[in-house]
């Protein structure tokens, strides 16, 4: 898999460009380990710190699975282990999170 | 025009025409093909860290792993993945050993399967989704029908 190579005008429009080859790449996976081994995805997380307000955004328009990079990228997880699985309620801590920090 | 699903989905999955499936619901983040086969839409279940995966169960991406998993919701291996009065089948799809898909048989012999994030479908045969990213059918399951 390679990444499509663009001129990304800010942090956003890279941040834009890999989340859509990464929603396109992993379009059919149910598997959560491939997903995130996806080289956007991985990307994405290289981005570091200043992407966590655009994956908190993205992640409050539709639950999507940005945990993973959201975990690797603050080092902090604020899922419960018993919400494991629950999209909604995974997400609903990340946001909650973001709010705390003031990065929503 | 929009282009149909199954084609733009042909470098992925090669199998899929138009014939062969027909799509069932709308696309979902919340759940996945492996709670989809056990009658689950709100839990996505894999074995890794972050993921629904039953008790007790080992979180290994591996075949045994994933019978295992069936087995809590009272899935047993089976030999065949014919049509048989009074049992409900799965089948575990994967890429060499490593679990990729399920899906989950009909009283009228089709199949249903959630594909990924995206929607859920029924398809003909177990060789509709295969042959692409999900590999191929290596085991079954089964369990009689009750009111589940």
């Amino acid at each position: 898999m390679s990444l499509k190579t663009t001129a990304p005008t800010s942090l956003e429009a890279e941040f834009q460009s890999l989340a859509h080859q990464w929603r396109e790449g992993c379009t059919l996976l149910s598997s959560t380990s491939a997903m995130v081994a996806h080289p956007a995805y991985q990307a994405i997380i290289e981005l570091g710190q200043p992407v966590v307000p655009l994956l908190l955004r993205e992640l409050e328009k539709e639950p999507v699975h940005w945990f993973e990079a959201l975990k690797a990228i603050t080092g902090e997880d604020p899922v419960s282990p018993k919400d494991w699985g629950n999209i909604p309620a995974m997400a609903s801590a990340w946001l909650a999170w973001g709010r705390q920090r003031n990065l929503l | 025009m929009p282009v149909p699903f199954h084609e733009r989905v042909r470098h992925l999955l090669p199998s899929l025409i138009a014939e062969n499936h027909r799509i069932t619901s709308p696309a979902s983040w919340q759940y996945n093909c492996i709670a989809w086969v056990v009658g689950k839409t709100d839990s996505w279940w894999w074995p890794i860290p972050g993921r629904f995966w039953p008790a007790w169960v080992a979180r290994e991406e591996t075949l045994e792993a994933f019978i295992a998993a069936l087995a809590t919701e009272g899935f047993s291996p089976c030999l065949s993945p014919e049509l048989e009065l009074g049992l409900e089948k799965i089948a575990l799809y994967s890429m060499g050993s490593i679990p990729t898909h399920a899906a989950r048989q009909l009283l009228n012999g089709w199949w249903t399967s959630k594909l990924g994030p995206n929607f859920d479908i029924e398809h003909s045969d177990l060789a509709a989704v295969a042959g692409g990213i999900y590999g191929t059918s290596a085991v079954f399951s089964s369990r009689a029908i009750t009111d589940h």
